[in-house]
């Protein structure tokens, strides 16, 4: 799904440098580049995913080869595996913007949970399409307000 | 630790990147044949972050332990971790906002 929904963005990267690109595609640098290619916001799409993916890429290398050994030291009663959902709800908020990005998010989110029992992860993914599904019904053609706009306003404002 | 031998652990290992290594690539590879995106597709595709976030997301607050527990400190933290996030938008902020709360609500 990510990969679908970068693929637009990066028509214009050569096919070689998309293979290198797909080798860093990850939660964090799809839910970060994606808004700021949508916004226009960087002349050069290639640079700015490097940009941001290759430090990403190392630190988390680095990290994860820190917390394997050392990860059963660090005292459970500190709750970071709590800084894991939080990480993705500072993703998912910027990205629900407009009515149908509520319903997808809604459907999405109570979906998944609805689905936990199901193996190998597959509610989740199921989950999603069907908020994706269920957003489109919902509001087919999206907002047409100029891209780049930081919702300033009463977070309720948002609500339909 | 582990009752698979090496050589069947690192197939494992090499086996499950390549997998994931084609499936991120395929669309990016693909789409190059379609010309232009038809408008449906494009937006159901900018619904997909808002949808696949949430399915990530919700699970982990609401039922982290599998089954559903609505009055848990990790809710409440995590209503102020989306508050703070639709106000900063600043990830920082978020996970000050949503650790301190958990922390504060487990010490009390």
């Amino acid at each position: 799904m990510y990969s679908a929904g970068l693929a637009p963005y990066v028509r214009s990267v050569s096919r070689r440098w998309r293979l290198v690109l797909s080798f860093f595609l990850l939660d964090v640098t799809y839910a970060l580049s994606v808004p700021a290619f949508r916004a226009d916001e960087t002349p050069d799409r290639r640079a700015y995913y490097l940009g941001l993916a290759v430090p990403l890429w190392l630190t988390w290398t680095l990290s994860v080869t820190a917390g394997a050994s050392l990860g059963t030291d660090l005292p459970p009663a500190w709750h970071l595996e709590f800084a894991i959902p939080l990480l993705f709800l500072a993703l998912l908020v910027p990205n629900v913007r407009d009515r149908g990005g509520v319903v997808a998010a809604a459907v999405g989110g109570v979906g998944a949970v609805a689905g936990l029992g199901i193996p190998f992860d597959l509610g989740l993914v199921v989950a999603a399409l069907a908020g994706v599904g269920v957003g489109l019904l919902a509001d087919p053609e999206g907002s047409d307000e100029p891209d780049g706009v930081e919702p300033d306003d009463d977070p309720t404002e948002a609500e339909p | 630790m582990t009752s698979a031998s090496d050589p069947v652990l690192w197939a494992a290992f090499v086996a499950a990147a390549v997998g994931s290594y084609l499936v991120r690539s395929s669309f990016l590879v693909l789409f190059r044949r379609v010309d232009e995106v038809p408008a449906r597709v494009e937006r159901a595709l900018e619904l997909v972050p808002a949808a696949a976030l949430a399915a990530l997301v919700l699970p982990s607050l609401v039922a982290p332990e599998g089954s559903l527990a609505l009055l848990t400190p990790k809710v409440a933290a995590g209503g102020v971790a989306a508050a703070v996030a639709w106000r900063t938008e600043s990830m920082a902020w978020t996970l000050a906002a949503g650790m301190g709360t958990l922390w504060l609500l487990l010490a009390l």
